[in-house]
């Protein structure tokens, strides 16, 4: 239950896509401006992904820009990736980031479609006390039950704009447990190259599809 | 060139935390077109430090044997402890599951009330003697959560916990047989809450050490019951199932030292009851 809680809760920040642009750091009023903000974009884009008169290609369009327009897909592939990066081909390190952002789109835009009223609801913003080029924005998930999650997102400023790098629900950081992952992917397979044919493997399956939409 | 900044970095600051910044950041600068004042303020100062340092060491020398148990405990799971919860879930109410879960998280309450007076936090002791007492009578020997009704919100303390708190290291990562991930100083943790917990003193006392079994597979079948949906997702996407629950589990537990998560655990549960 709670990694579904936690890919939906994930899915609906990709809403909450206007990030980018507010400015969450700095004064209290900042701060409540970027909430107030957050939450009408939240609704714009729930409204966007979980209108099925929309084609699938649509959807899936939508998602995938306000998904590179919320999260720093780049900055967070090549994390993940860790120290593997500097050593493979430019043209590998592409095809990893195709395949990751194709995974990730695999796993969460699925779980528009069966929208129930869940909700996310967007806290306070605090710099990060370990590395405060990180600003933290705190939320609360609530799913269809009712149950509620709490979930950390750490924001990375870049150019006076906001982007998600990485999601931490309950102590357990998105980014951290797919870099470890990857990092024993990529030595059992002795390269970077060898995590892009798994990624392709399992998208060609359609293993990252959410379990209740492969059904 | 990129030996030249190394040592150059390294000389003028003597920063060993610097070290990762600074490849990665010849790494973004090779693979960004960015300009140079940019990479000079990356030097300075990468975001990313702080994450590198957390994992970069997956504190698993014992990998080889782990995998091999893991294997083994995949293997057992698969034929027999899955199935059987598969089959408790669809065959018993979940108001049953539920009161036979709180009954036993009841019983964990003695071993969390010493690990809480062990790490010198008496509020959360006292909280947990509160939640003891309530729901072994009011809750009917804790088949109902009265203590969380009456603002005693539940928590759990293991000894692994407590040498957490004193600054015990993790010790390298174990997969136990049956049990699962652990690392030395969870595993050792375990086998003192065994000589914290009054239940191995009663059922010696009593005679009744096969109860000590009896409890372990309730335990064994409650959490497994729990978990079947988290787990399978967990291993439904995973691409290596291993290094991903040993990921999970080495933040988790983190967290749980760190008692940050608490507080979240206890919000879940409350609204997760089912009366």
């Amino acid at each position: 239950m709670q990694t579904r809680r936690f890919a939906i809760a994930l899915a609906s920040v990709a809403l909450a896509a206007v990030l980018s642009v507010s400015p969450l750091a700095g004064s209290k009023a900042d701060t409540e401006q970027a909430s107030t903000f957050l939450d009408s974009v939240r609704e714009q884009a729930i409204t966007g992904l979980t209108d099925t008169t929309r084609s699938d290609e649509e959807r899936e369009a939508l998602f995938r820009s306000l998904l590179n327009e919320t999260f720093d897909i780049r900055r967070i592939g090549r994390f993940v990736v860790g120290r593997y990066w500097r050593q493979a081909e430019a043209e590998d390190q592409e095809a990893f980031l195709q395949a990751f952002e194709d995974a990730i789109v695999q796993r969460f835009l699925p779980l528009f479609s069966q929208y129930q009223g869940e909700q996310l609801i967007i806290g306070e913003a605090r710099p990060d006390s370990k590395n405060p080029k990180f600003t933290v924005v705190a939320s609360t998930y609530v799913d269809a039950q009712s149950r509620e999650v709490k979930a950390d997102w750490r924001l990375l400023q870049r150019d006076g704009s906001y982007k998600v790098f990485d999601v931490v629900v309950e102590g357990v950081s998105m980014a951290i447990t797919l870099r470890s992952e990857y990092a024993s992917v990529i030595k059992n397979q002795g390269g970077l190259p060898g995590l892009v044919v798994l990624l392709r493997e399992k998208l060609a399956n359609g293993e990252f599809r959410p379990a209740v939409a492969a059904e | 060139m990129v030996d030249m900044l190394r040592l150059g970095q390294r000389q003028a600051s003597g920063r060993a935390r610097a070290w990762p910044a600074v490849l990665l950041c010849l790494t973004l600068a090779v693979a960004s077109p960015q300009g140079l004042a940019d990479e000079l303020e990356d030097l300075e100062d990468d975001p990313f430090a702080d994450y590198e340092e957390e994992i970069e060491d997956t504190n698993d020398p014992l990998e080889i044997p782990n995998r091999f148990i893991f294997a083994m405990n995949q293997t057992l799971d698969v034929a027999i402890f899955r199935p059987i919860a598969v089959l408790y879930r669809d065959l018993v109410p979940e108001y049953m599951r539920q009161r036979v879960h709180l009954f036993l998280r009841n019983l964990h309450e003695p071993v969390t009330l010493a690990n809480d007076m062990l790490q010198g936090d008496w509020d959360r002791a006292g909280t947990t003697w509160d939640r003891f007492l309530l729901n072994s009578t009011g809750g009917v020997f804790g088949f109902w959560d009265v203590a969380t009704d009456l603002g005693h919100p539940y928590h759990k303390e293991d000894f692994g916990q407590t040498l957490g708190v004193y600054g015990a290291g993790e010790g390298p990562y174990l997969m136990l047989p049956i049990l699962g991930p652990s690392n030395v100083r969870d595993a050792s943790g375990k086998v003192v809450d065994i000589f914290l917990d009054p239940f191995f003193y009663i059922t010696r006392e009593t005679d009744k050490e096969e109860w000590r079994l009896y409890r372990f597979a309730a335990d064994g079948l409650d959490f497994r019951t729990r978990n079947l949906e988290t787990l399978d997702e967990i291993e439904r996407d995973a691409l290596d199932f291993y290094a991903r629950l040993r990921s999970l589990y080495r933040q988790k537990r983190e967290a749980e030292i760190r008692n940050d998560v608490d507080a979240l655990s206890d919000e879940v549960a409350a609204a997760e009851r089912i009366d």
